[in-house]
This record gives C-alpha cells, sequence and structure tokens, in this order.
C-alpha cells in the first residue's frame, strides 16, 4: 500500500482553495497526515486527512479576494479619478458647464433621432401587407392656407372602390365613445366602426372566433384585456353586449 | 475591517505566535495551543485566527524556504508586529489591574 493520501481530496482541496493559500494549507495538512502516519495506522490518517480537507473548506479559504493581500487597491484609483474630475470641473466653472450642458443636449437628440428612426422603421412592421396599404389624407386649401389632416369623408371608401379597380380592399375607421352594457356592469369605452375588409387588409391575431366576424354587422371585436373585463375567466363568444352612444343611437 | 477588539482565542493564539517567536506556523502553533493550554484544536481554526489576527495587523508573515519536508511545501511563518505586541501588554495589564483589585475578602467568603 502506497501511503498517500488520497488523490480525490487533495484535488477537491486544489479546486477550492484560494491559490493564494494553498501551500500553506496543503503544506500543514501533509505534515499532520505523515506524523499521523508514524503513530497510527493507514486508514485513521487518511481519514482525518479527508476530515481536515473538509474542515479547511470555508468561505475564507476559498474566495479569490482578500483585502489583506490584494496586490493592488483598485477602488482607491477609481476613487482618486473621481476627485481629480471633480477639481478639474471646478477649476473652470463656465467652460466645464457649456461642455455637459452640450454633451446632455447632444445625448437627449440622439436619443430623440434613435427613438423616432425606431417608430418609423418598426411600428406596426408585422403587417404582411403593410407596403401597399395607405392611408389617405385630406389637404384643405383654405384661403391659401393648405392645411393637411388625416380623415376623409366616408362615402370615399365605396367610391374608390368602385372607381378604381386597382384599390383591392378599403376600410373606414370611425371613433365613438359609449357606453357598454353587460349585465348589470356599464362601463365607458372607445369604440372603432370598421368596413369588413379591416381584418383582410391587417394581420391583427385573433386569439379566437372567425376572422370574417365584421361581415355580420351585429358583431364586435373585443381585445383580450376587455375581454377579462367583461367575461373574466368566461369564454368571451356568444355573449350579447348593449351599447348607448353619445348622440343617441343604440 | 472588523474592530481591533481581541477575542479569547485570539488571545491564546497571539501569545502563543509570540512565545514560539520565529517558528510559529500554523501546525506548531496547533502543538502548543494543545500543549500548553490543553486544547484540541483543527488545524482549519487555527489557520482562520491567524488570518483574522493578520487582517487585523498584529501579526504579519512570511513565507518561509522550501524543504523536503512536507512534500517541498513551502510554510508561512508568522511574527509578532508592534501593534500585536501592544495589544498583547493592553490586555494583560487590563488583567492584572482588576485582578489587584479583587478585594482579600473575597476569598474569605469562598471558602
Amino acid at each position: 500500500m502506497n501511503n498517500q493520501p488520497p488523490k480525490w481530496a487533495v484535488r477537491f482541496l486544489k479546486w477550492y482553495c484560494n491559490p493564494y493559500f494553498l501551500e500553506e494549507i496543503e503544506g500543514d495538512i501533509y505534515e499532520l497526515f505523515e506524523r499521523r502516519l508514524l503513530v497510527g495506522s493507514f486508514k485513521i490518517a487518511r481519514i482525518r486527512f479527508i476530515w481536515d480537507v473538509f474542515r479547511f473548506f470555508r468561505w475564507s479559504n476559498i474566495k479569490r479576494t482578500n483585502s489583506t493581500y490584494r496586490t493592488m487597491n483598485h477602488f482607491t484609483l477609481f476613487a482618486n479619478y473621481l476627485k481629480l474630475g471633480i477639481r478639474n470641473i471646478r477649476r473652470d466653472l463656465v467652460s466645464s458647464s457649456i461642455n455637459i450642458f452640450g454633451l446632455a443636449i447632444a445625448i437627449c437628440f440622439a436619443i430623440a433621432i434613435f427613438i423616432f428612426t425606431d417608430i418609423m422603421r418598426n411600428m406596426d412592421s408585422f403587417h404582411s401587407n403593410g407596403d401597399r396599404i395607405y392611408q389617405v389624407t385630406n389637404l384643405l386649401d383654405q384661403d391659401g392656407n393648405k392645411n393637411l389632416s388625416g380623415d376623409s369623408p366616408l362615402m370615399l371608401a365605396p367610391a374608390i372602390q368602385k372607381d378604381h379597380p386597382t384599390v383591392e380592399a378599403a376600410s373606414r375607421l370611425e371613433f365613438r365613445s359609449a357606453s357598454v352594457k353587460f349585465n348589470a356592469d356599464v362601463f365607458d369605452e372607445l369604440t372603432v366602426f370598421v368596413d369588413p375588409d379591416f381584418f383582410r387588409m391587417f394581420d391583427f391575431d385573433m386569439i379566437t372566433g372567425d376572422r370574417n366576424v365584421l361581415d355580420d354587422k351585429s358583431s364586435i371585436v373585443i381585445s383580450e384585456a376587455k375581454a377579462h373585463k367583461y367575461f373574466k375567466a368566461e369564454a368571451p363568444i356568444g355573449k350579447e353586449h348593449s351599447f348607448k352612444f353619445l348622440n343617441g343611437l343604440n | 475591517m472588523k474592530g481591533t477588539h481581541l477575542g479569547e482565542l485570539e488571545e491564546l493564539v497571539l501569545l502563543t505566535v509570540g512565545s514560539l517567536f520565529d517558528e510559529a506556523y500554523g501546525v506548531a502553533v496547533m502543538d502548543e495551543v494543545k500543549e500548553k493550554a490543553g486544547r484540541d484544536m483543527n488545524i482549519s481554526a487555527i489557520h482562520a485566527v491567524l488570518r483574522r489576527l493578520e487582517e487585523k495587523g498584529l501579526l504579519k508573515s512570511r513565507m518561509g524556504g522550501s524543504t523536503n519536508e512536507r512534500g517541498g511545501r513551502r510554510k508561512r511563518y508568522f511574527t509578532l508586529t508592534k501593534e500585536g505586541k501592544l495589544a498583547l501588554d493592553q490586555s494583560i495589564s487590563l488583567r492584572s489591574s482588576l485582578y489587584q483589585r479583587i478585594p482579600d475578602i473575597t476569598y474569605n467568603f469562598s471558602t
């Protein structure tokens, strides 16, 4: 039998121990091991060796940073940089405040431009027909004052579909506030009227139900949040709402 | 860093290191504590105390030369610093000054 301590225990010690302390710890354990070999059996010395390895398994021996043994104190150096920076700013307050103000403005503009281009490039880009959908705008010439607005006459959609075969589909959007009643609950909501072509033009995902539901004038489409609001956990399909609009329509 | 208060075990180890003078490393300190104070301590506990004392600035350490024993691994030798000696002086003078003030009458009651 070779009188050596178990290899796996030595390997474990070398693995967890901070390299800085490894030599002294290993040396002391070895010395005790050899001494125990002289007085007792190999088996007992071996068990005591393993026990010692586990007793040294404590955080102060494992952690790799140590306030006393670190060769350079980085934190103090960073604190020094900070102090020098503050002193340089104070030495010439006018020019440094101009610099800081200018930098702040520049960063503001950079962020604003980033947000703007992000919206321009990516807003609603999930619609597969996005490049073929256009909004009709309205340019009014009021005695030389040109006013651009996003709305157009309601009758335009059916007329343009009839007269121009290049228009494949058209949908009008009309916003109305309404009081919505379901059972005993009444809420004020903003509702939108659209043409049946709406879901053929835009790719909004339907969670449940038929995409052609808008062909039926008495049906509505609601968001998931609204479904939870009115029906809680119940299935929303087939339920009945009653609407009351501000101009008196029902 | 924690306070410079000296614990009981720390004081014992500090005294041992001082008495071993130039030969104080982990196993030697452990043997000395066992022999003089009769306390059987694990080597890892000795290491922890020695390192704590060094962080408190009461001990300083150096690596010894490489020898054939311990598989060629070097020992870390500890020696008292000036602060360490001062801390020992203070704690011993505090003990003896308190001890002097124990009235003799106490012994009469305890017998």
